[in-house]
Order: C-alpha cells, then structure tokens, then sequence
C-alpha cells in the first residue's frame, strides 16, 4: 500500500506542474550548398500541405512557425532535386534545418558514399560523415540549456572537404580564452556555456597559425548562438566566413 | 553464513535486482539508442529483453543447482572448465569496471547539469564519487543493503511515474522529433549498443547465501524483476520521448531523462531527476564495486587472479581488488566517452550471458528452449554489435579484441608467474 500511495503522490506531483497547450513546431532554414546561388526547401507534411521557401547560399532564414507532425523535406536547385527527407516536428521545439555540401547535378537524390550508408545504418542520427562532400540534410535542436545569464555557443564545419579547423573564443573586456573545439568537415561542435559578453572568436586550420575566420560579437544572455563556417561565395571553398544564428 | 533474520527477503532481492539493472542503466543508454533505432527505441529494449530473461532463467537454475554464490566463474568451474571460467572471470571483471565507469559517468553529467557546471566539474564529480566510495568501501560499510532498497524503490517510482505521465502525453511526432524515421531492423543494432543496461540482475547470484528460502523464491523474484524492467524500460522509452522530443534526448544523451523531466516540468523536473539519477548511479556504483571486489578476491582465491589480490584490510575488505577496481573505472569515466564505454561494457556482458546460457543448457532437463533463445538473441546482438563497432569505432573494437587476447594468452603466462613468485616468498 505504501508503494502505491507513493506512486499515486509522485503522480500528482508531476501532472500538477505540467503545461500542456497545442503549440507550434518553430523551424529555421539554411543554405550552405556551395556552389549554387539559392535553394528552394519544400516542406511537405503527412496530408499534402507543402510550403516553399527559396533561401539564397550562406543564409539562414527567421523562426517560421509550422504545424507540428511528419514532413517530407525537399531541397533543389536550378530545378534539380538534391535531398529528399522525411523528419518529425514537434510542437514547441525550435529547429534548424540546414542544406550543406558541394552538389554534382548530374547525380540522383539522396547520394551517399559506400561509408555513408554503412555508417548511417549503425549509427543513425549520430552518423556524422563526410559523404565526400556530397549535399547533406541536417536538423539542430535549437533548445538553450545553459544557466541563467550565461551563453552559449556551438559552431559548424560546413566548408566542403576543407581541412580541419580549430576554434577559440576570446572575452574581450574580460581577456579570458576559450577553446571551442576542432572539427573536421561535416562536425558539429558541442554546446560550450559563456558568461555574456563581447566576444571575437578566431578560427583556424588545425594545427596551423593560419586564421582562416574571425567574428567579433556581443553574445546575449539566455542565447544559444550557431555559427556556421562556410566558404564566401564565388571563392574557393577554404575562403571562409561565418553566419550567425541566434535561438533564444 | 548470515542468520535468517539477516537474510533478505523475496521483496528485498526483487527491489535489488531490478534497482541493480535500473540504477545506472536507463539514464545513460535512452539516447544512445533512440540515436539508432529513432522510433523503434522501445523494440530495442524488447530484443535486448529477449537474452535478459532467459539469462536470468539459466543464472538461477545454475545457482541452485551448485548451492552456491559467485555466478558464471563458479558455473564454469563446476563443469570443470577451470581455464574457461578464469578467461570469463577476467572478462567479466573488465565489464563490470567499464559498468561502473558508465555509472560514474552519468553520475557526473546529471550532478554537473543541474549545477551548470563545465565538463571539469563532470569529470571531477565523475572521479570524486568513485574515490567516496572507494572510501567507504575499504571503511567497511560498503554493503548498505537496507539503504540501497530504499534508493532503488524510489528511483523506480520516479522513473514509472516519468514514463507513465510521458505516455498519457501521447504524441507520435515526438518519436521521430527531428530525427528521420528508422527501419524496425535498426533495433537490433540498437538494442546491441545498449545490452549492458540489463547486466544489474546478475550481482544478486553473488548474493545467495544470503537470500532466505532461495530454492523457492529466488527463481520467481528474480524473472518478475528482470519481465518488469523490460516494460519499465518500454516505458520510459517511450514516455522519456513524448516527454523530451527524439533529437533533444539525442543531444542529450548523457542527461537524456533530466531533458525529458525539464521539458514537462521544468525546474521541478530537474530537481527530482537529478536527485533520482544521483542517488542510483552512487548506488549502482557501490553495489557493483562491493561484488566485484568480492568476486575478484574470490577468484583470485581459486589461483585465477594474481594472488596480490587475495588481501583483506583490517575491516576485513578486499582492499587491493577495491582500490584496482575502482581506480581503473575513475579513470574511464573521466577520459572516455559514453558510447564507448556503453558498447565495450556490452560487448563483454553478451559474452558472458551468451556462455551462461551454454552451460544452463547443457545442464537443464527441461525447458531447454529456454537458453537456446538467450543463446540465439545473444549471437544475433552480439554480431550487430560487432558490425557496428567494425564500421563506427575500429579502434575501439581492436583495442578490445587485444584485451581480449591478453586475457586468453597473458593470464596464464602472468598467473604463472606470480604463482612462482609467492611459492618463492613462500619458501624464503
């Protein structure tokens, strides 16, 4: 009986703290398929709703609202399908969805190396790969987990086939150094907490004095900023800059 | 040998054995194998149920039948399998120190979030818990049986109730929340990444001579437990994921069910998971660390370990095994990575249960079909687990396979030698 009025309690205790209100899924989009001036993503839910976007390279779009469930999510360019992709959006969760790679037109959609596909069928959605710089289609959890005041940052290695780059972020009022990870092309780096603050945050190739990107922002409090590293268009791909997003 | 009213009861041994496989479990695999399995995460734990069940089957048909404590070592020395069972004992040691590592490693990532800590403060709480209760251990008051029963009951219940509530929010969006939909398949190998999530029953084998009545209840209690943390991990699965979103539990993955109970209940939910996610995996740690001290002096003993190991201290605590032990899995928990240590702990449990089941089977009358499914589901899981270590982590898997081969080739010549070594002292 004990267990059971302690079961009943521990029940009660949570449904009464719990919110529950139908609330929309909250998506950003991004291009960073290099070589291309713009994408169209189309967005296709489970009862043939659809809903385009056209995003030009090196952009990430505002938060759009979209009803939550399954989608199928289609990328094209110069009116060729590169990825088709079905995820679920739940409600009230912030995401970005993001298009990266060097694109060969004359392929069919969705290609993948020998060791994509193998390391997709045991990893999952941890298989992280650089598909040989073909176009990937990736979802972040835009969700700020940090403590009340501070920021946070993580960046993205989305350079086609570039070397691999290290990344250090500097307070500058405060003159503290932090490291923010090395990342090979394709690699998310993980969330690092800050106090707020004007930060620069210099890249460079692993290993190498060689800055090859360089930011200088004020990160806000209860922020959780992407930063993705792509190649300036028309340049080649290891002529990097870097697009700021901001979720908070 | 304990007298009777020391012994633990049927209740006692249920909320032991399932708190063992609960403890440090569910809060470390849930999104390592939504990772692979995405919506069919709970099916994962249907197919690892699927060794558990008949494993805990042939243990205790094993262990009333030898009348005796110390699980699969005392099994293959019974059949008269000496140099088996002093490779299984190695390797079975090197699992339960890559166990405790995992724990002590959710340990630091649960304490160290909810304090907004950096990944120093999760190393050192990661290393400060195996070192307390390293402590406490060589202080003699490692085994607190009555305590560790409360801390399993309650950590049960708050994970029933996640579970529970997360169900009663049904949404099916959320088990694919920003992930793509997975194959059925993809439970197999996600069911292999995770298998060691099962592994807590078995410590309860170590214990027989101090369980009451074991030829009638020990049986019974142990398969309840084992069946209804099958459904408790089905649930919390499924509940954790309504609850926390598939992508948020995979970002997450370290502190997967804080992510789920923040996301429904805020800071309230922190609180309570953290608090229930502590005290388990301390406790997890510390039942883990006491049994396997005791089984390594057991078998070093038998002539199977180097006989250093043989040492109590004054409060009559295997001291050496404890420090060895517990120093080993300090180290893992704060230089690998949770993947690694969940696969490798893995690898080396399917081995063991797949060889228990061998021997049950070859020992039992009837109800052979019994360990010939724990037999199949463990080599069917063990290759998928071998297929993705050989494509994700070929490193990982040659180290492992080196260990394994100085187990088999190194222990003799190293049992050989420290053999001499103390009949030298010995004589001197």
């Amino acid at each position: 009986m004990k267990i059971k009025h302690a079961l009943i309690l521990v029940l009660v205790t949570f449904c009464g703290c719990s919110q529950n209100n139908e609330k929309p899924a909250h998506i950003r989009l991004g291009d960073f398929l290099f070589g291309n001036d713009s994408v169209t993503l189309t967005l296709e839910s489970a009862n043939g709703d659809s809903e385009k976007y056209n995003i030009n390279y090196a952009q990430i779009t505002e938060y759009n609202n979209v009803k939550p469930g399954e989608y199928t999510i289609k990328v094209s360019s110069d009116g060729k399908q590169l990825l088709n992709k079905k995820y679920g959006l739940a409600k009230d969760k912030y995401y970005t969805i993001y298009a990266y790679g060097a694109p060969e037109y004359s392929k069919e959609v969705n290609q993948k190396t020998t060791s994509t596909k193998l390391h997709h069928i045991v990893s999952g959605e941890d298989a992280a790969t650089e598909n040989g710089g073909l176009p990937q289609l990736k979802i972040l959890d835009d969700s700020f987990q940090g403590g009340k005041g501070e920021t946070q940052l993580r960046w993205l290695h989305v350079a086609p086939l570039a070397e691999a780059i290290s990344a250090e972020a500097k307070n500058i009022q405060k003159n503290e150094k932090q490291s923010l990870s090395s990342l090979k092309y394709g690699k998310t780096a993980k969330v690092v907490s800050l106090k707020s603050g004007r930060y620069e945050v210099r890249w460079k190739l692993k290993g190498n004095p060689l800055q090859v990107a360089y930011l200088q922002k004020v990160f806000n409090a209860d922020t959780l900023y992407t930063l993705f590293v792509t190649p300036q268009p028309g340049q080649y791909a290891d002529s990097l800059q870097v697009i700021v997003g901001a979720s908070h | 040998m304990p007298d009777s009213g020391s012994k633990l009861g049927p209740l006692s041994v249920w909320a032991l054995a399932a708190g063992g496989m609960v403890g440090g479990g569910i809060y470390t695999v849930l999104g390592v194998v939504i990772a692979v399995s995405a919506q069919w995460a709970w099916l994962a734990f249907v197919l690892t149920g699927c060794i558990a069940v008949p494993s805990a089957y042939s243990y205790v048909y094993l262990t009333q039948k030898f009348h005796k404590e110390g699980g699969a070592f005392v099994f293959l020395e019974k059949v008269k399998d000496k140099s088996m069972a002093g490779n299984l004992a190695w390797l079975l040691i090197l699992g339960y120190v890559l166990t405790i590592s995992v724990y002590a490693f959710a340990f630091g990532h649960y304490l160290s979030f909810a304090f907004h800590g950096n990944p120093f403060l999760m190393r050192l709480l990661a290393a400060g818990v195996v070192i307390g209760l390293v402590a406490l251990n060589l202080a003699g008051v490692g085994k607190l049986t009555k305590v560790e029963i409360i801390i399993v009951s309650v950590n049960l219940l708050v994970l029933f109730a996640l579970g529970a509530y997360g169900i009663s929010q049904w949404d099916s969006t959320q088990l694919i929340a920003g992930i793509e939909p997975r194959p059925a398949w993809s439970a197999f190998i996600g069911g292999a990444a995770i298998f060691m999530a099962y592994e807590g029953f078995q410590l309860l084998t170590y214990e027989y001579d101090k369980i009451k009545n074991p030829d009638k209840t020990f049986m019974k209690t142990l398969l309840s437990a084992v069946i209804f943390v099958v459904f408790l991990y089905i649930l919390v699965a499924i509940g954790a994921t309504m609850l926390g979103g598939a992508l948020s539990l995979v970002r997450f993955k370290q502190i997967a069910l804080t992510i789920a109970a923040k996301s429904a209940f805020g800071e309230v939910g922190v609180i309570v998971m953290t608090v229930a996610a502590g005290f388990a995996t301390a406790a997890a740690i510390n039942s883990t660390l006491f049994s396997t001290a005791n089984l390594s002096q057991r078998i070093a003993d038998q002539k199977e370990l180097p006989t250093w190991f043989d040492h109590t201290n004054k409060n009559d605590v295997p001291d050496r095994s404890i420090m060895v032990l517990g120093g080993l899995a300090g180290i893992l928990a704060v230089v690998g990575s949770l993947s690694s240590l969940v696969e490798a702990a893995s690898l080396a449990f399917l081995c063991t249960f797949g060889i228990v089941n061998w021997i049950a089977y070859r020992e039992i009358k009837k109800r052979k079909w019994i360990p010939i499914l724990g037999i199949i589901m463990a080599i069917l899981i063990g290759m998928a687990l071998f297929f993705r270590l050989v494509i994700s982590k070929p490193v990982a898997l040659g180290a492992m396979l080196i260990i394994v081969m100085l187990i088999m080739f190194g222990r003799p010549y190293l049992l050989k030698k420290t053999g001499k070594d103390k009949d030298q002292q010995d004589e001197d």
